[in-house]
């Protein structure tokens, strides 16, 4: 471990602690100097110092002793001599006891002592016989003996205490240089050690100091850095103590700093991009470009709500393939879940089939997570935001959307609000400029139309006073109106009966006049009444078997009398072997009734002919007249009510005007119709044509029609003249090669309405597996169809043997080109015809031509009569 | 107001600069159309607006754009509709049933977003209810306008267009979306949309429709936005894909365009349907 990675309070510890042991450390050796110093002093002062003291005590009690021998010989009495000896006795004392001193502490030879205390020894006895001879009074023995002793011991002792004080002042002298060495080592040594713990001192204050002021620097310089911009500065500090903890925390903040301030920045920017634009194609682009740019993705789609609020259809997108246009349901698939969910979502584990790809040049890749963002208002998604980036999303992302969530949200809300005010105002705007135009024209009309108001009112008043009249009309032709009429007539009858012969011929013929008038005021009323009921949807059929040329029959029976009465001629060619007929025989008697009373009518001279025919489903039977005819521009009025050709032919004429209109009514309850064909003054022919069978009120035909159909021998003449649409190609094999499927049902429906056998091929392939199976007599083809076109089946035909001359229609809507047409062409194809361009009876001439002559009908189709407009 | 020399201008510009061709418009149509862009574009007058056009294809487009009104509404002229309801429509149905025609046809042109052709299939929905089958009717709607078609195909239609929409057909037909009316599935199958130009000299009938040989055929508000001669060329065309005894029905404010047209009769007075004469009575 390094010393800069050491927590900053254990290095303080450690640094000041050293600091204090050096300090004990110091204090210890001052100690131990000290000590050293004061034996030293104490050895000095014990041994020569008490040695000196001792010897010089023992000098001078010898000097007083000797002092005391000499005032002995001086001293008058005893009383003085007695106290001097006690003196000198006490001195002797003294100095064994300082003797014994020294005789301890001596350092120096013993011998030295020894012999002072010998020589002292000596000095007793003398002195004592000094003493002892003064005390007898011998005072010159005593004072030549003292000389004696003075000059012998007593110098003796001086000599010898000398040698010992020498020795002591010599030692002494010695102690006090060791002890000047010992101080000059003393202060050597501390020093010594003092140097050393300042320089450590200040080694460890520099070490903390740098421990200290390095980081701090540092961070300071960092922070000053980054205050000035540079936003990348980070702290390069890194140790396991508390400044590297420092160190790390501050980059931390910093890099916390500087990434809440990108944010901001790039919530900023992405504000900046959601204000530049009014519309909303422009707006959802810049900010999908903003997104794209500060949340990493790659792409990106912006989807709307549609106006049904049941799919959301893509709006907008960047870099995405076309699978990401499809739209899709609230809940439906990956994104729609996440958008229901109402929140921001990532989702990562994109599926293999996910529409979401990038589109590029190189191919397209999946992306490894997308983000939706919902566009909430009023707690519904109004639009998603869904991005996809090849790399995933990291918090950042998923924050600055947060961010800028309700921004954007409200910003959308208000964009979208702004298209809608500006489609309201254009469709506004369009709506007015087409009412203008509207009213412009009006105007226009408006000013012609006062003129015809006039006119108009004039028709109206005539339109409501006949309405009026018919109304009322109507009204009284009822069973009350009949009863009295029914007994006149009935009288009439027995009168003309009982008085024949009973009264002149012509009174009586005046009785026949009574009846027939009376009979046709009767016919009308019932025709009114019938019409009525025809008009009032209250006519029942009553459906049953019956065969024509009865009915026939009957009818011309009927009408005879009045033919010969005007002396026409009545003719009925029925071919035999009609099939029956099942319908309501009373309306087709009525019918057949009117045509027929209507042609007597209108005919002066000649003859009137009915006639019939079967055609295939239907019968239709003519009835034509040699009379007045009827004018081109009166035709199309002669089925209306109460209208003849004209005002005076009706008057001339008589009757109600009701028989061909109630006999129109009476053919379209029934099915069929009635046609008519006139020249002016050469006659008319009106043409019914009723269904074999009557179709039956639930769609299915009627039970008894043994035999639908035409039997092959009981056709008329030629194969129908003015068959004109009707069943042309009955049984032939059509195969309609066509893709879709309204072209399809029209073209059956059409072709089958004329008898074709119609097999239907949805593509080119079937169509060739169609051709080979079933071997169809005619083609109508279709050129654009899914892969295998029509030039394709075209070219494949022809290729092959057994259909290189099938007969082929080309009927399309595609606007073929020159190449194509001289290919067409190349390819022998009997016409080609542009859907839309060409009538329902061209179309079934154009069919019907082209199919060959039918194997043994000998000639071929008859196109005149099946173009027949 | 541009001038007429300033009007053939803009024409000649629009078709040389941007392939446009704006002569067979009417003339008013088109002054006024000019006067909305101009206004809306900020030019100050018709010459620089005509400079503007000539450099500027957005403005081009957006002129072409305001040309195509594709303003339309359901059961949108209501005394129309009236009559079809009751005359016209139970006519067809009567008259098919009589001649055994297999089903009706019907087309409606230049009919926008399909609100006239939803109407008619309203009606004769309603017409042939209860007869226990499947009422036989094929309706083709068609326009030059793809995006109207788009939206006519879904059928959704905010409640705006609905106004004239009786509330007995808004819930049978119709069903609530947000804001937005949608026409119930079964409706929109009843009618198919396609594109079809009625200025294309080739074609009489869409052809979707194959053969034409319409019972009836709408086209309405569309002929007063082209020049009288166009209108005639229109008509000359829609009229040849009628069968015979079918109906024309065109707006009310052009019902004297009509009424000079040989070929057909107007079935009351007042009233913008017209029948094609039918020969056989
Ligand atoms: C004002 S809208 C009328 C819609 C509807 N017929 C009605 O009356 O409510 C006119 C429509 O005619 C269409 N249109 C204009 N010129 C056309 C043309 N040459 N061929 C087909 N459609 C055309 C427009 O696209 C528009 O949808």
């Amino acid at each position: 471990m390094r010393l800069k990675d050491l927590n900053i309070g254990l290095q303080l510890r450690l640094g000041l602690g050293l600091i204090l042991v050096l300090v004990a450390l110091l204090g210890a050796l001052a100690w131990q100097q000290a000590d050293a110093l004061w034996q030293e002093t104490r050895r000095l002062h014990e041994h020569p110092f008490t040695v000196t003291r001792a010897v010089g005590d023992i000098k001078a009690s010898v000097l007083a002793m000797q002092k005391g021998m000499r005032e002995l010989f001086l001293a008058e009495t005893d009383e003085e001599r007695r106290g001097i000896i006690q003196e000198i006795e006490a001195q002797a004392t003294e100095a064994d006891r300082q003797l014994s001193v020294v005789y301890a502490q001596y350092l120096g030879p013993r011998a030295d002592v020894e012999a002072t205390a010998r020589a002292l020894a000596q000095w007793k006895p003398l002195r004592e016989e000094v003493i002892g001879l003064l005390r007898e009074g011998r005072h010159g023995e005593a004072a030549s003996r003292f000389k004696q002793v003075r000059a012998g011991v007593g110098q003796e002792i001086l000599e010898r205490v000398q040698v010992v004080a020498e020795f002591a002042r010599q030692r002494a002298e010695r102690f006090y240089h060791d002890a000047l060495r010992h101080k000059e080592g003393l202060f050597n040594r501390l020093g010594l050690v003092l140097a050393g713990i300042i320089l450590l001192t200040l080694a460890i204050s520099y070490l903390l100091l740098q421990g200290i002021r390095g980081p701090l620097r540092d961070l300071t310089g960092v922070a000053t850095a980054y205050g000035q911009g540079d936003l990348a500065a980070r702290s390069g500090h890194a140790s396991a103590n508390e400044f590297g903890e420092l160190a790390l925390a501050f980059n931390r903040l910093l890099d916390t700093v500087q990434a809440q301030s990108r944010r901001q920045e790039n919530a900023v920017r992405l504000a900046q991009a959601m204000l530049g634009q009014e519309d909303l194609r422009a707006f959802c682009r810049d900010l999908l470009q903003a997104l794209l740019e500060r949340t990493g993705s790659q792409a990106g789609a912006v989807y709307l709500l549609g106006a049904g609020q049941e799919a959301f259809e893509h709006l907008e997108s960047i870099g995405l393939g076309a699978g990401a246009r499809a739209s899709f349901a609230p809940g439906e698939g990956q994104l729609g879940q996440a958008i229901l969910s109402g929140q921001v979502q990532v989702i990562a584990g994109i599926p293999e089939d996910t529409p979401f790809v990038f589109a590029t040049a190189a191919g397209d890749f999946r992306p490894r997570a997308l983000m939706t963002i919902p566009i909430m208002a009023g707690g519904q998604a109004l639009a998603a935001v869904c991005l996809a980036s090849l790399k995933g999303y990291g918090p950042e992302a998923l924050e600055l959307v947060g961010d800028v969530l309700v921004a954007m949200s409200g910003r959308l809300g208000g964009v979208l609000a702004f298209q809608r005010i500006s489609e309201l105002a254009a469709k506004l705007e369009e709506q007015n400029r087409e009412l203008e135009t509207q009213q412009r024209e009006l105007s226009a009309q408006a000013a012609e139309l006062s003129e015809q108001n006039i006119e108009l009112e004039m028709q109206k008043r005539q339109l409501d006073q006949a309405n009026r009249l018919k109304s009322s009309f109507l009204a009284n032709m009822s069973h009350e109106l009949r009863t009295p009429l029914n007994s006149v007539i009935a009288l009439s009858g027995v009168l003309e009966r009982r008085l024949a012969g009973a009264i002149p011929a012509e009174e009586h013929g005046y009785l026949g006049v009574i009846e027939r008038n009376g009979k046709s005021l009767l016919e009308l009323i019932n025709n009114l009444l019938d019409l009525s009921r025809i008009e009032a949807g209250r006519e029942q059929i009553r459906p049953s078997t019956f065969a024509l040329p009865e009915l026939v029959g009957e009818v011309t029976g009927l009408i005879e009398p009045q033919a010969a009465e005007k002396g026409l001629e009545l003719r009925a060619s029925l071919p035999t072997g009609l099939p029956p007929l099942y319908s309501d025989p009373e309306k087709c008697r009525h019918i057949l009734l009117n045509l027929l009373a209507n042609a007597v009518k209108f005919t002066d001279a000649g003859h009137v002919e009915i006639s019939a025919a079967c055609q295939d489903h239907s019968m239709r039977v003519v009835v034509s007249d040699t009379g007045i005819g009827i004018a081109a521009e009166h035709l199309p009025y002669i089925f209306d009510e109460f209208r003849q050709a004209d005002g005076s032919a009706s008057r001339r004429h008589g009757g109600t005007g009701l028989g061909l209109a109630i006999a129109k009514k009476y053919a379209n309850l029934l099915g069929g119709r009635i046609a008519v064909k006139s020249q002016p003054g050469q006659g008319s022919t009106f043409t019914l044509t009723l269904p074999l069978s009557l179709p039956g009120p639930n769609g299915g035909q009627a039970p008894a029609a043994p035999g639908r159909g035409c039997p092959p021998g009981g056709q008329m003449g030629r194969g129908g003249l003015a068959a004109g649409t009707s069943q042309q190609g009955l049984g032939r094999r059509i195969l309609v090669v066509e893709d879709s499927e309204p072209a399809i049902v029209q073209l059956t429906d059409i072709l089958a309405g004329q008898g074709y056998q119609v097999a239907v091929a949805r593509d080119g392939r079937q169509a060739l597996e169609q051709v080979a199976s079933q071997k169809p007599e005619a083609m109508v083809l279709d050129l654009m169809m899914p892969e295998v076109d029509g030039f394709q089946v075209l070219g494949a035909i022809r290729s092959a043997p057994g259909t290189a001359n099938l007969p082929v229609l080309i009927l399309t809507a595609k606007h073929v080109t020159g190449e194509e047409l001289s290919f067409l062409q190349g390819n022998n194809v009997h016409q080609l015809i542009q859907k839309g361009d060409v009538s329902k009876n061209q179309l079934l001439a154009a069919i019907a031509g082209m199919l060959p002559p039918r194997p043994g009908a000998g000639d071929g189709p008859d196109l005149g009569g099946m173009l027949d407009r | 107001m541009p001038g007429a020399s300033q009007l053939d201008a803009i024409i000649s510009l629009m078709a040389q600069a941007h392939g446009r061709d704006l002569s067979c418009f009417d003339q008013a149509f088109l002054r006024k159309t000019l006067r909305h862009r101009l206004a809306s574009s900020g030019s100050p007058n018709a010459e620089a607006y005509a400079q503007r056009l000539a450099v500027d294809p957005q403005e081009a487009e957006a002129l072409w754009r305001a040309l195509g009104i594709t303003y339309s509404e359901f059961f949108r002229e209501t005394l129309t509709f009236a009559l079809l309801e009751q005359l016209v429509l139970p006519g067809l149905l009567q008259e098919m049933a009589e001649l055994g025609r297999p089903e009706l046809r019907l087309w409606s042109a230049a009919g926008a977003a399909g609100q006239e052709a939803y109407s008619l299939a309203i009606l004769l929905e309603e017409l042939t209810a209860g007869r226990g089958q499947e009422a036989a009717f094929r309706i083709f709607a068609t326009d030059i306008c793809p995006d109207s078609l788009a939206q006519g195909q879904e059928g959704l239609y905010e409640a705006q267009a609905l106004q004239n929409v009786r509330l007995r057909h808004l819930n049978g037909w119709f069903t609530r979306q947000g804001e937005a009316y949608r026409v119930v599935p079964r409706l929109r199958e009843r009618v198919a949309f396609s594109v079809h130009d009625l200025l294309d000299q080739r074609l009489a009938s869409p052809a979707a429709s194959i053969y034409g040989d319409f019972d009836l055929v709408m086209c309405s508000n569309l002929l007063f936005y082209y020049r009288a001669d166009i209108r005639g060329l229109i008509l000359d065309r829609v009229g040849r894909s009628l069968r015979a005894g079918g109906y024309l029905v065109t707006g009310q404010a052009e019902r004297a365009m009509v009424e000079q047209d040989q070929g057909l009769r107007a079935l009351a007075p007042v009233t913008a349907v017209f029948r094609k004469a039918d020969q056989q009575g």
